[in-house]
């Protein structure tokens, strides 16, 4: 999904409209008329504003929809981890570094097993370090 | 007459007149309960004839008259979804359909003024909003009714957004809660008066040597893959340094034209919709008079550092969602 870039985006000259016209950012789903990032909305109205509780208790973090779409929502992330929700750490999908990290590896492990097969090696053991041992 | 001889009189004496004692209560219950029964009896005869009359029903004797003709009256089936607080001079609520298409009102108690929807417990007591809040489409639909009351209220002044599912069963409830909170309520208010909240994201651009680096034949030796992973790793790095001190700066300066701001997560990069990787997220609070120069200022850092592959992207006004907490509060 690619969002159309809105006028107010700043970039070398673009003009942003008269000082009345609300700036808006598009980004929400397909098909809705209301062009503000959904993101946005929720990383405001889910995790800001006025900590008062109400008389229904409705612990937002507890909902499940939070644990699995948790990408949708990541202002609360902080949020999640303060209460133990974490178990994006380890999901590749959803950590930039490690996402780098995690696939180099895999593909520098598919590299060294395609040339050990090659050359006619024995697979390295995973604590292995460093490169392939060569024969002679 | 010895003192255990008076003890022993006064027992007897007691003894006789016992079951007149027990008579005399179980007549006075009778009578008590009898004008308990009676005013309720009465209550229910003028309802039912006021009803047949086509009258509306009149409210219950120990409540006490509402202050304001605006006031809902709750029946036990309905919560208050409340969207926020506005100063008192609010004299109409704001022209905006709210969660579900209900209609807005006016809370007004202890010198404060809510604005609220009422709702049915059946869709927004606590099972059935978790519920409905596991399911996306529903979560979108409900926050951004929330907030376009909010956007829609903040024309007319100054708002303090509550949170998301903030519910309360009762107009009594309300009450308590705005009486207690008033001193937090009322100086929030006198904070966020005439200024707003705008946002401002930073995307990063991957560099040149990047892109080239990424540009790997599949025949690719083992070493030149291996060393091509490296550039772009090193690239990446310096890119980021570099990006860091150019993100700090913006973040710096835009804060000295603001009266505070507020550093929150870069969103996920799917989520933004864009193939850059989202470097700042930050929200300022702006006197409404300074916005003009705000935008000037956030164009201007947009052109200075277009060459750094950074985009700036501006949002607002915002009801100051940021900026209703404070530690000092």
């Amino acid at each position: 999904m690619t969002a159309a870039i809105s006028a107010a985006t700043l970039r070398g000259a673009s003009a942003v409209e008269g000082s009345f016209v609300p700036a808006r950012s598009s980004g929400g789903l397909p098909g809705r008329p209301d062009t503000t990032s959904l993101a946005d909305i929720l990383e405001r109205v889910l995790d800001k504003g006025i900590v008062i509780a109400g008389d229904i208790q409705i612990n937002l973090l507890d909902i499940e929809l939070l644990t699995i779409k948790l990408r949708l929502l990541v202002a609360s992330v902080d949020k999640a981890k303060e209460m133990g929700i974490d178990w994006w750490e380890s999901d590749t999908s959803l950590s930039g570094d490690q996402r780098e990290l995690a696939e180099e590896n895999r593909e520098l492990r598919e590299r060294l097993s395609r040339l050990e097969e090659r050359l006619g090696l024995d697979a390295p053991k995973a604590e292995e370090p460093g490169g392939v041992r060569q024969r002679e | 007459m010895s003192e255990a001889d008076l003890d022993r009189l006064i027992a007897r004496w007691a003894e006789g007149h016992a079951p007149d004692l027990i008579a005399r209560a179980q007549a006075g219950a009778f009578e008590q309960a009898c004008e308990q029964l009676r005013a309720r009896l009465v209550d229910a005869l003028i309802e039912a004839a006021a009803a047949r009359m086509g009258a509306t029903p009149r409210p219950e004797p120990e409540q006490p008259a509402p202050a304001v003709t605006d006031r809902p009256a709750t029946t036990s089936d309905a919560l208050l979804w409340v969207y926020g607080v506005v100063a008192a001079r609010h004299a109409e609520p704001p022209e905006r359909e709210g969660v579900d298409d209900r209609p807005v009102r006016l809370h007004r108690c202890a010198g404060m003024t809510a604005l609220v929807s009422e709702v049915p417990r059946e869709q927004f007591g606590k099972e059935a909003l978790s519920a409905r809040l596991e399911d996306l489409d529903a979560l979108e639909a409900l926050a951004r009714a929330h907030e376009a009351v909010l956007q829609t209220a903040m024309e007319a002044g100054a708002v303090v957004p509550f949170r998301l599912c903030t519910l309360y069963s009762s107009a009594e409830r309300l009450d308590a809660m705005l009486e207690r909170e008033r001193p937090k309520l009322a100086a929030t208010l006198d904070r966020l008066d005439g200024m707003q909240e705008w946002g401002v994201k930073a995307f990063l651009r991957a560099p040149e040597s990047v892109l080239a680096a990424d540009a790997v034949a599949s025949s690719a030796t083992g070493t030149e893959y291996l060393s091509r992973k490296r550039e772009r790793r090193d690239a990446v790095d310096a890119t980021r340094e570099a990006t860091d001190a150019v993100v700090a700066g913006i973040h710096a300066r835009l804060a000295e034209s603001a009266a505070a701001a507020v550093l929150s997560r870069p969103h996920d990069r799917g989520l933004s919709g864009r193939d850059a990787e989202m470097v700042l997220n930050a929200a300022y609070l702006v006197p409404v008079g300074g916005v003009d120069a705000f935008r000037s200022t956030v164009e201007t850092l947009g052109r200075r550092h277009d060459a750094d592959g950074v985009e700036l992207e501006l949002t607002g006004p915002w009801p100051a969602h940021h900026f209703v907490e404070t530690p000092e509060q």
